[in-house]
């Protein structure tokens, strides 16, 4: 028999260093702006955005079994929605941060419900060609979005135009949206969705439509990649299309892999240890993808569940030395 | 509570299954049995809405389920379980037991309640049932291969269903084990006043249990009774001397 | 009346869509060498698209080394060779180590290795851009002048069949192509045959990359020769190849040519969506048969 009090008692304690050590995170987090340097806010400032964004396709990619390939076209339709709002029309900031996450949404429920019915890599390869025919459209649609010149000088209200100012509405919108999603994958849809990943045929005959599941997933992702493009737009105060160009999707991608996509907060430890990477081979050398993908190829090879996932299996597995 | 009428399935040309009738209504506990590739399975898939029928119609309950998608069926209290290994890998025992519940409770598309202590009772209920609740808490690849099958069998019941179908519930049982799963079908049928029609290749085991007997074999039904009557039936009787000479 | 005023002259239209066969020749060299070793690696290679671009970097050099008009054709023989070696050595160190890993894995794994050359091209090569003279000068006109299209594309629609023939004779006709569908349907039994699957994959992936790099230097001469030049090449080699059906030879070699002619009516139609044009059709083929127009292996 299995001692099942023990097992409770560890993972109680686990719980409880999982607390402390969000709490020693949140402060850190809060206090920021009093340590960190000009550069190196706006840096933490975009490590917020590129978490968020990397959380956003862990929930149909490590929850949902979904190869979403492409996506980079909700996060760049809501950052673009968001630019055009505030520089054409001049519409507030709430306003066109609503509008710009609707547009995310609706493209989302578009694509979505057309590649929901298709399976595995096929599925990933048609996200690819839409997300690329949204993003020629934008690249070549000088009128309406710039083209390959993008939008500059996105007038952002003086609130969160200062860098502690962004960086605070920042903080604030990634905290509540990584909470809601949190709050998502321990529901009961989060649970169904992990078993819609591991048993699709199964859910069936247990009476799950495993479709409207996917498609529920596919679009809140897309929604909260929407939300990380407008925050991008408060950060940078411009937007072009390389932002959503189908190499992005896979920059993303390979954070959420390399943090572990098992993981609730796997995508976002990627995202930091990816941007932090990047930025100091940037610093120190002309050739810093040299490195940075010498990095990638050694820990994809060694690490295949994601340094997060990595951790986990160690600690899971002693749990279980423990009490078996 | 379940009748097939003249029901056809075919591949390319492939007859899998031809012409089979079948019904439940007064005994409780049938059994299909036949050889490999004798088209149980492919029944039990045309049944449950994984396989569309070439012809034929499926009645539960008076209404017509014929061609309905699989989680349709699975609403209208008709569940099943698999013939290989059919779980949620990475989910605990408890959570794949749990699963079906959410579903049968139509609390799939909730969001913002956590899901841990949802339904707690009962998926404890019918995991106690089983006899799977000490391992509630273990990511359920870690049961042994005979408790997986009776895991597959749980999810089944998670479903509160009317009738239970079984695909080969005791296939790769040790003979304790096969016992053990034996009584547990009888006890689910007395006790929880199911329906449940399973296969099942070992002869012995069928005779014991099930009220009444439909053999198969190249996808037809070649003698349907009391199991008394199918043991004394001629061609199913060459079939399985044909078949162990 | 205007839309019709505005209508291209026939003649401009049947030269354009040559000038887009000719060019879709290029896209049908890296796509169908992705094509090859997904229908026998089972690996879909990002790298492809960066093979390409090193066959422009290598071609564009030997071509200055050796100088003049020969300096091309020298180029055209040694640039995808030296590619073709370089992809050797990629699938002995690391390649091989990706077979058994989920698909996911690979598409990342081969992203990195993207990343990875890149930089090292800009090592080499330095991020400017280069450009390069094409062997061949002036237009040749058929049917009256109802077709005209520079010389040099002339060169490239010739070459797409020829590939495509050699290829198609090299698969069907030759042992070691025999052994090499064997193995793309069953691994196992080639080994068990006592026949070295390992050795088969190298050359296959080896093939895949003399044919990117081919590509390459021969895209060379009409283009900007620049670091990115792989990306864009790749999504759309990527898209043929799944439109195509995964693995499907001639199933490629239609899609590139669809791709081609979309892109270029494109270009008549819509100068500045041109480029929407191949998405636009890869969406809808892939809605319509998301397996691809022609036999898919997986």
């Amino acid at each position: 028999m299995l001692n099942i009090m023990g097992d409770m008692s560890i993972e109680r304690k686990m719980s409880w260093v999982k607390l402390i050590s969000i709490g020693i995170i949140v402060i850190v987090l809060l206090f920021a702006p009093a340590y960190l340097s000009r550069y190196y806010l706006y840096l933490a400032t975009l490590i917020l955005v590129t978490i968020l964004f990397a959380t956003s396709l862990n929930l149909p990619l490590g929850y949902g079994g979904l190869l979403v390939l492409h996506q980079a076209t909700f996060y760049g339709v809501g950052a673009y929605s968001f630019a055009i709002l505030l520089k054409e029309t001049g519409t507030p900031v709430l306003p066109a941060a609503a509008v710009a996450l609707l547009s995310a949404l609706i493209l989302a429920l578009f694509i979505g419900w057309i590649c929901v019915r298709l399976r595995g890599l096929y599925f990933g390869f048609l996200t690819l060609a839409m997300g690329q025919l949204v993003w020629a459209i934008v690249y070549r649609w000088y009128d309406f979005t710039g083209g390959d010149d993008g939008i500059h000088a996105i007038p952002v209200p003086d609130m969160i135009r200062s860098e502690i100012g962004a960086y605070y509405v920042i903080l604030a919108v990634v905290i509540v949206s990584l909470l809601l999603i949190y709050r998502v994958v321990k529901s009961p849809f989060g649970l169904t969705l992990q078993a819609v990943r591991d048993n699709p045929q199964r859910c069936e005959s247990v009476g799950i439509n495993i479709r409207n599941h996917r498609l529920i997933a596919f679009v809140m992702g897309g929604g909260f990649a929407g939300i990380a493009g407008v925050l991008f737009v408060i950060l940078e105060r411009s937007v072009a299309p390389p932002i959503m160009f189908w190499t992005h999707s896979v920059e993303i991608l390979i954070m959420v892999l390399l943090g572990g996509m098992f993981t609730f907060l796997g995508p976002a430890f990627g995202a930091v240890a990816l941007t932090l990477l990047a930025t100091f081979f940037g610093i120190f050398t002309e050739y810093w993808l040299l490195f940075l993908g010498s990095i990638k190829i050694i820990m994809l090879l060694f690490l295949p569940q994601g340094v997060l996932g990595f951790v986990e299996e160690k600690i899971t597995s002693k749990i279980r030395n423990k009490t078996v | 509570m379940l009748r097939v009428e003249k029901l056809e399935k075919s591949f390319d040309g492939f007859m899998a299954v031809n012409g089979v009738e079948l019904s439940l209504d007064k005994e409780r506990v049938v059994a299909v049995i036949g050889p490999n590739g004798a088209g149980k399975t492919t029944l039990f898939n045309l049944i449950t809405g994984h396989l569309s029928p070439t012809r034929g119609k499926v009645w539960f309950k008076n209404q017509d389920i014929t061609g309905l998608a699989p989680h349709r069926i699975c609403h209208k209290g008709l569940s099943r379980s698999f013939q290989l290994i059919n779980i949620f890998p990475q989910l605990t025992v408890y959570e794949n037991v749990q699963v079906a519940l959410l579903s049968q409770q139509k609390k799939v598309l909730k969001m913002l309640t956590p899901s841990k202590a949802m339904l707690e009772e009962e998926t404890y209920s019918i995991l106690e049932k089983v006899g799977l609740a000490d391992y509630a808490g273990i990511q359920c690849t870690y049961l042994s291969y005979g408790d997986q099958k009776i895991l597959e069998m749980a999810i089944a019941l998670g479903n509160k269903p009317e009738m239970l179908m079984l695909d080969e519930p005791t296939a790769g049982m040790s003979p304790e084990e096969t016992i053990s799963t034996l009584r547990l079908i009888r006890d689910l049928a007395e006790k929880e006043k199911l329906f449940i029609l399973f296969t099942e290749h070992n002869m012995n085991v069928v005779f014991d249990i099930a009220e009444k007997i439909m053999v198969m074999q190249q996808g037809r039904t070649i003698a349907q009774g009391l199991p008394a009557e199918v043991r004394a039936d001629k061609q199913v009787q060459a079939a399985y001397l044909g078949e162990e000479s | 009346m205007e839309f019709f005023a505005n209508l291209p002259e026939f003649s401009t239209v049947i030269s354009q869509i040559f000038v887009g066969l000719s060019r879709s020749m290029i896209l049908f060299m890296v796509a169908v060498g992705l094509t090859v070793s997904i229908g026998v690696l089972r690996v879909i290679n990002f790298a492809n698209g960066t093979f390409y671009m090193l066959g422009a970097f290598t071609a564009w050099s030997v071509a200055l080394w050796v100088g003049g008009t020969a300096g091309f054709w020298v180029a055209l023989l040694i640039a995808p060779l030296v590619v073709g070696l370089l992809g050797l050595a990629v699938e002995a160190g690391l390649l091989r180590r990706l077979y058994n890993r989920p698909r996911l894995m690979q598409l990342l794994l081969t992203y990195a290795v993207v990343l990875l050359f890149n930089d090292v091209t800009k090592l080499i090569w330095g991020v400017d851009f280069k450009s390069m003279r094409a062997p061949l000068s002036g237009y040749i006109t058929f049917f009256d002048g109802l077709l005209y299209m520079p010389s040099y594309n002339m060169l490239l629609l010739i070459s797409g069949p020829l590939v495509a023939a050699g290829l198609w004779y090299f698969i069907n006709h030759t042992m070691t192509g025999k052994i090499v569908r064997a193995t793309a349907t069953d691994r196992e039994m080639v080994d068990a045959l006592g026949l070295n699957s390992n050795k088969i994959f190298a050359i296959v992936f080896m093939l895949s990359c003399y044919l990117a790099g081919l590509g390459g230097a021969l895209i060379a001469p009409t283009t900007n020769i620049v670091v990115g030049m792989g990306m864009t090449i790749l999504i759309n080699a990527v898209l043929v190849v799944v439109v195509g059906g995964l693995g499907n030879i001639w199933g490629a070699f239609l899609a590139s040519l669809i791709f081609g002619v979309g892109e270029s009516l494109g270009l008549l139609i819509a100068p500045r969506f041109a480029i929407v044009f191949p998405f636009a059709i890869a969406t809808i083929l892939l809605i319509l048969k998301p397996t691809g127009i022609m036999k898919s292996v997986w």
